[in-house]
């Protein structure tokens, strides 16, 4: 027995300031609502406009708590890979990881001397304790999707590409298209391919 | 249309606490609002003050918490229905107002929310301000959820009519900044103007009129107890999938987001009782005959409650007075914590630790403890000064004018983050306002020269009345005003020295240099701390005058001007560092620490993602071997 709550999917996003975790749990809501699934979503906002860290924990199903016990998180998403080692207490063996590799120095690092950890060395660390670790350059996949903005959106698709979500790639689909201005349809819905595809190819 | 604004009742949207609470004010045809921003409370003014006008609602940014209250508190007096929302310290500020108000009453319906922050996550305390209710004889409700938050502002207007008493709406972080779906209701439009009929014997609080108004609310409280004995928030929940039978009757007393926390437990783990929850949404005055009875029906009772031990105190009072033998266990036996958030795992902790004390053992499932070995490096990440941030221009400019000896008594802001190396400045915070005051009394006994911080909105919050307090007195200090424009750490509001109100509408931007010297201060300068010369030749005078001097450095917060330079679709030279010019002396990165700066071995780069072009690094290399990157270059 890992998790204490069977019946509901807890996701928790870490990252940094300004990565657009805000807009992936929005859109993630809007296909909630649209499923009728229970959501509750909690924020830590702080002081994330500073550069600190940030945390967002979506929880869908049997569920009232907007916080989990700590043994109960389905999936991890590091939109940065510091943050997703950082996180790594929240890891059990059944917890899917999914972790962006692009970095964002910390003041700590910039400034103050301190060393960033290798990313293969936080990825091999971290695959070490869970059995489903998926990673991927979310920069990389986004200038492919034609705006290095829709970073969040790859991780999104990432996310449904897991298939730990209760919703099908075309209900998250959906909730794209009805969450982000029209202007920049096209950008994310090709980010959102690419993050699927290039985590669900992997299973 | 705005989501909160459409007139479609039954529709589901997801939103955060604040929002629901926002969309019911307007539902309930709230007529006068009035904040003061303060985190986690901000959303509620930033979304009034995009809807508010459209709503047909009065909406202002007020100079403090104290000021919004009266505001509101006001238009209630006069009859229609007010609404002022506060972070919990700013209740500190407006109690004044708030203890007496509870004398007078109202006459249209008045709810002033609190918003706590149990485990300080953007706050300098984590004080339980459901004793203010306590205190002041005032109702108060405390939601669990954003729809029954929305539910619970009809309900509080309600009573607050009902009684004609003001009601405290308290609320947790973790009810503010969580998102969950509400269900849209009827929108009530706001009040015309009304006619003041005057009972001054009411509503003048002399002292003849304060002891009759407070024998009319002691009279009261027994009314609004029968309330509480009957709201409909305050109800009894029985859990369905497990812990429905055993020999032993677990009764728990929770309410607010810890309710939240003890189904995750119960709907999840086999406790191996019976248990049943008193869920309190109404929880000032207390229900007692409500109590009392759940507590007879139950062996054990726990009260499960974050902050002090409010529920848990008034229960054992209670059953001690009506000798109801039934053992209350909580934090006063050591079971839960007082301090930080819960969460299911402090609450089952609690529970489990609870039931061991009388002998039951609760079989919890092991989970899975990793064991990491922390081989690799996990460098912290800081909140910090933005790159482009004026502060960090000012802090640069004043260590070189001070060369590192003087007291720094420091404010609340985003400019705190000066306490942060390598800048370090800020040696005493107590709350807003505070710099100045404090300024004051070091200055008399400290053997350093004495420069306070302060920003432009906490100089209009409460600055104002400390800087006369120096003046007045001839206190011999800076005062370091850091005027970025706008109200930046809770999200960008514009105060009274800005042109425009809580409305939008255009306002009388007051001007911070005339208030000093209006006030007398004697040396009062203006300079633009992205200079740094200039900016170090201000403080050097200033630490010269005798007396109260005020250095006032005026640049907008590089967020703000980042924001307005992208709508304008310009673009901003980026900066660079020339490897030839560079002798790696590191002053740059170990004096200035832009966050666009970055290393590679020993060589300086900038990083053009983040640069936000402020100019400041070239001032600050000393081989002149950072600057704009060359047209056509890099």
């Amino acid at each position: 027995m890992v998790h204490l709550n069977q019946n509901a999917c807890t996701i928790q996003i870490v990252g940094v300031g300004g990565q657009g975790a805000l807009t992936v749990s929005k859109i993630i809501g809007a296909a909630a609502i649209e499923k009728d699934q229970q959501i509750v979503v909690s924020e830590i906002h702080g002081m994330a406009q500073r550069g600190g860290v940030v945390q967002t924990t979506i929880r869908l199903g049997d569920t009232i708590s907007p916080l989990p016990f700590s043994s109960d998180i389905t999936v991890l998403v590091g939109f940065e890979p510091l943050e997703a080692y950082r996180a790594k207490q929240e890891i059990t063996s059944e917890t899917v990881v999914l972790v962006s590799t692009d970095p964002i120095r910390p003041i700590s690092v910039s400034s103050m001397g301190q060393t960033y950890p290798e990313i293969d060395s936080i990825l091999e660390e971290i695959g070490k304790h869970t059995d489903c670790l998926f990673s991927l350059s979310s920069k990389e996949k986004a200038l492919e999707a034609g705006d290095e903005r829709v970073k969040n959106v790859v991780m999104l698709g990432a996310l449904v590409g897991t298939e730990t979500l209760p919703f099908t790639y075309d209900e998250m689909k959906r909730a794209v298209e009805a969450s982000v201005p029209p202007k920049a349809l096209e950008a994310n819905l090709k980010a959102f391919d690419l993050g699927y595809n290039e985590v669900h190819d992997k299973k | 249309m705005h989501p909160l604004l459409e007139d479609k009742p039954g529709k589901k949207i997801l939103v955060l606490g604040n929002e629901a609470i926002t969309r019911a004010a307007i539902e309930a045809g709230v007529t006068v609002a009035a904040t003061y921003p303060g985190t986690p409370s901000s959303e509620i003014g930033n979304t009034l003050h995009k809807i508010a006008k459209e709503a047909g609602m009065y909406f202002e940014f007020s100079t403090n918490e104290k000021v919004a209250f009266e505001t509101a508190a006001a238009a209630a007096v006069a009859g229609v229905r007010a609404f002022s929302f506060m972070k919990h310290v700013g209740l500190n500020v407006a109690a004044d107002a708030f203890m007496t108000l509870a004398y007078t009453g109202v006459r249209g319906g008045f709810v002033i929310l609190t918003a706590d922050d149990p485990g300080c996550h953007s706050s300098q305390n984590e004080q339980d301000n459901r004793y203010f209710a306590k205190m002041s004889g005032v109702p108060m409700v405390e939601p669990s959820s954003p729809e029954e938050a929305r539910k619970m502002m009809h309900y509080a207007y309600e009573i607050s009519e009902k009684f004609e008493e003001p009601v405290l709406f308290r609320t947790t972080t973790r009810m503010n900044h969580v998102r969950g779906v509400i269900e849209l209701g009827e929108i009530r439009p706001p009040s015309e103007r009304v006619h003041f009929e005057k009972d001054p014997g009411r509503f003048v609080t002399i002292p003849s009129n304060a002891r009759k108004r407070h024998l009319v609310l002691l009279d009261l409280i027994p009314r609004m107890r029968d309330e509480a004995e009957v709201s409909p928030f305050n109800r009894v929940v029985v859990p369905e999938k497990m812990n429905t039978t055993g020999d032993i009757r677990l009764g728990l007393i929770t309410s607010g987001v810890s309710f939240n926390y003890v189904m995750e437990v119960l709907n999840n783990i086999d406790l191996g009782v019976q248990v049943r929850v008193l869920k309190l949404g109404m929880t000032a005055p207390l229900p007692e005959d409500l109590i009392s009875e759940f507590c007879l029906e139950n062996d054990l009772v726990l009260t499960i409650e974050e902050g002090e031990a409010y529920l848990e105190e008034f229960t054992k009072t209670i059953l001690k007075e009506r000798n109801i033998p039934t053992q209350v266990l909580g934090k006063r036996d050591g079971h839960f914590p007082i301090p930080n958030e819960y969460n299911p795992d402090i609450v089952l902790k609690g529970i489990t630790s609870a039931l061991d004390s009388i002998g039951r053992k609760v079989d919890v499932p092991e989970t899975e403890k990793v064991d990491w070995d922390g081989s690799i490096p996990e460098p912290p990440r800081p909140p910090v000064l933005c790159p482009g941030c004026p502060h960090r221009g000012t802090y640069f400019a004043l260590k070189r004018a001070t060369k590192g000896k003087a007291v720094y008594p420091t404010d609340i802001g985003c400019y705190t983050l000066g306490i942060m190396p390598p800048q370090s400045v800020g040696d005493v915070l107590i709350c807003m306002g505070s710099s100045a005051g404090s300024a004051g009394g070091l200055s008399r006994v400290v053997d350093e020269p004495v420069i306070a911080f302060m920003g432009d909105s906490t100089f209009f919050h409460t600055g104002i009345p400390p800087l006369v307090n120096a003046v007045h007195n001839g206190h011999d200090f800076v005062l370091n005003i850091m005027d970025n424009s706008t109200t930046a750490m809770t999200g960008h509001q514009p105060h009274p020295g800005l042109p425009i109100d809580g409305l939008g509408d255009p306002a009388i931007a007051i001007s911070i240099e005339k208030v000093c010297k209006g006030l007398g201060v004697q040396f009062v300068k203006t300079v633009n701390p992205l200079n740094i010369k200039e900016t170090q030749k201000a403080f050097e005078e200033a630490m010269a005058f005798k007396g109260t001097s005020v250095v006032i450095t005026k640049s907008p917060c590089a967020l703000l001007l980042d924001r307005n330079l992208r709508k304008a679709g310009k673009k901003r030279v980026k900066y660079t560092v020339d490897q030839e010019k560079c002798r790696k002396c590191d002053v740059c990165t170990k004096t200035f620490a832009c966050p666009a700066f970055y290393k590679i071995g020993d060589d300086h780069y900038i990083d053009p993602d983040q640069c936000f072009s402020c100019g400041v690094c070239e001032q600050v290399c000393p081989f002149g071997a950072m600057g704009p990157i060359p047209e056509g270059g890099e």
